[in-house]
């Protein structure tokens, strides 16, 4: 089956001033359906290439597709019915003073009549898990809960694309795993939805079906996360760290034990060599 | 720092709370002139504060308003009435019952505490007000209630629903920035910052330590907003429809024709008063009119 493409990213210069470029000349597809996580250092330009994908910012030169439409003035409210952004600070981006304002707010923005809204907003709530604090103002929840609200907030939209920038990065350990699952539940439920997680973890990667990483402004690499992670030298070199399971398969490799490459968790290699 | 200094809204679900938040706010502003009306003497003055008291009182009541946080705002304002108490010292006048003569040329009047007595009254009624409306009424709801009342505006293109997004918006955050504020503090505080003591300058300087890094990120949160709304699909220039919408019922009604009555007697009262004179007076002058 031909996979079909929702993001075609061609070119793309970027920098917030004349003389200095952040993204020089960026290139990769995304495909429908995909999740794929971005990853690279802090400043590489990961957020920038978000806002870049949802014409938040212009492009200096270079362009984006998303379903084959160029981004464009012209084509901004097509855009913003496809592609959301959940972003990295809970706080700053819970609009409505209560949960149920919050999910909809975008509604609102789409002139989206009453009595559905509310309909909607509940259907949305409890796939989240939030449909018991509908009321609940932003200072009673925690961040993993008010990144679950900005998550409703996005899906209730019914877009096509989700990026998730850092979402969990100020979260504790509970809210990161709270997310985690989510995404992957919403994954389950609708194949369709293309995911893009920018993160710093590693492990959330090598779970995704493609890695690209961003380094000094270039794609540097864009692959599965086996071939991404195959090299540690080359991933020091970078500074980044390379999954911990891999690590573990890397030293049994070492001594002549090859784990399959299905196996991507502790307890699958626990179990594996058990057997 | 405290984040309910003028009440914070209380989820109970009493007949006050179920009300329209527009005759709540109708009935706030109303009540609040009312109070400050001219009532002649002083006996008139402290009856129908008096009478208003216990209106308000008993809506406090009926609405589950926490008398604790009533009384911690209170407290806000207790230098305050510290110096009133002092300044009547000073307010020459000339009553009729003396206190005490300090000698020839000063002499303390009952009228002087009265005075003071009457201005503490008519502020404590107004804090009263304002809390019973913040804590029987979201913040967004009070927020739909001002844009009811800004829509004619609408005719001379006055950007109404930019105006109370940005209200509400204002509203939502004072919780989160009370708390960054606080952080800050903490932050500073372990760094040595004493933010109790010392005087004026010392005082400005360490009030700078919290200001500074409270704007700047103020300034990024602002900016991430803005950015979050955008990527929601917000244009201040669009129609946007409502998730809830406000009902006048034959609830409120009664409430309003209740208010009023009470609205009228007052300043018919405060016109007579002003007229006639005494409370005697208009009594008997209310009576004389029944006799004739
Ligand atoms: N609004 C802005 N104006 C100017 N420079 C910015 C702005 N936002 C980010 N930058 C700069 O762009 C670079 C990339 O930032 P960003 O995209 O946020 O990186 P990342 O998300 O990968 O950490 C950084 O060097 C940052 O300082
Ligand atoms: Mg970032």
């Amino acid at each position: 089956m031909e996979k079909e493409k929702i993001i075609e990213v061609k070119d793309l210069i970027f920098g917030y001033e004349k003389d200095s470029t952040i993204l020089k000349c960026i290139s990769f597809d995304i495909f429908k359906g995909e999740y794929v996580t971005l990853i690279g250092h802090n400043g590489s330009g990961k957020s920038t290439l978000a806002k870049l994908l949802s014409y938040i910012l212009e492009p200096t030169s270079g362009k984006v597709y998303i379903e084959g439409q160029e981004l464009n003035e012209k084509s901004i409210k097509d855009i913003r019915s496809k592609i959301g952004i959940v972003f990295q600070n809970p706080d700053n981006q819970f609009i409505g003073s209560t949960v149920e304002d919050d999910i909809a707010f975008g509604l609102e923005n789409r002139n989206i009549k009453q009595d559905v809204m509310k309909k909607t907003v509940l259907e949305f709530a409890k796939k989240v898990g939030m449909d018991k604090f509908l009321n609940k103002e932003p200072e009673e929840l925690s961040g993993g809960q008010k990144q679950r609200v900005a998550i409703a907030g996005i899906l209730a939209l019914n877009l096509k694309i989700i990026i998730f920038d850092e979402a969990t990065s100020m979260l504790d350990p509970e809210g990161v795993e709270e997310i985690r699952k989510l995404i992957l539940n919403m994954k389950e439920e609708n194949p369709e939805l293309t995911v893009i997680s920018i993160t710093h973890d590693i492990e959330e990667a090598y779970l995704s079906d493609r890695v690209i990483i961003l380094n000094d402004g270039k794609v540097y690499k864009n692959d599965i996360p086996e071939n991404v992670f195959k090299d540690e030298e080359e991933m020091r070199k970078i500074d980044l760290d390379i999954p911990f399971v891999l690590k573990i398969k890397n030293e049994l490799a070492a001594r002549n034990i090859i784990i399959p490459r299905e196996i991507k968790t502790i307890e699958g290699v626990a179990n594996y060599l058990c057997q | 720092m405290r984040s309910d200094i003028l009440g914070k809204y209380t989820p109970y679900n009493s007949i006050v709370h179920r009300l329209d938040p527009r005759f709540k706010f109708f009935a706030l502003i109303l009540l609040m002139v009312i109070v400050f009306l001219p009532f002649g003497n002083y006996t008139n003055r402290f009856i129908v504060l008096g009478i208003l008291s216990l209106i308000i009182g008993i809506i406090m009541i009926v609405g589950k308003v926490s008398f604790k946080s009533f009384f911690r705002s209170l407290s806000s304002l207790w230098l305050m009435f510290i110096f009133l108490l002092i300044f009547m010292f000073f307010i020459p006048t000339k009553g009729e019952y003396p206190i005490y003569s300090f000698n020839e040329n000063y002499t303390l009047y009952w009228d002087n505490l009265l005075q003071v007595l009457h201005i503490i009254i008519r502020l404590v009624l107004m804090i009263a007000l304002t809390i019973i409306l913040t804590s029987t009424t979201l913040p967004m709801d009070i927020t739909y209630a001002l844009d009811w009342y800004l829509t004619p505006l609408k005719v001379v293109k006055f950007p109404t629903q930019v105006v109370s997004l940005t209200i509400s918006l204002a509203l939502r955050f004072i919780p989160t920035l009370l708390n960054e504020a606080n952080r800050i503090m903490n932050a500073q505080k372990s760094r040595g910052v004493d933010y109790n003591r010392g005087f004026f300058v010392a005082k400005i300087k360490s009030i700078t330590t919290l200001i500074i890094p409270l704007l700047v990120s103020c300034f990024s949160r602002s900016d991430e907003l803005a950015i979050a709304m955008e990527a929601r699909g917000y244009d201040p220039y669009k129609t946007r429809s409502r998730y809830k919408s406000l009902h006048f019922t034959y609830k409120d009604l009664l409430a309003l024709l209740f208010i009023i009555l009470v609205a009228g007697l007052v300043i018919t009262f405060s016109i007579l008063s002003s007229t006639i004179g005494g409370f005697d007076d208009v009594i008997n002058f209310i009576w004389g009119i029944k006799t004739i």
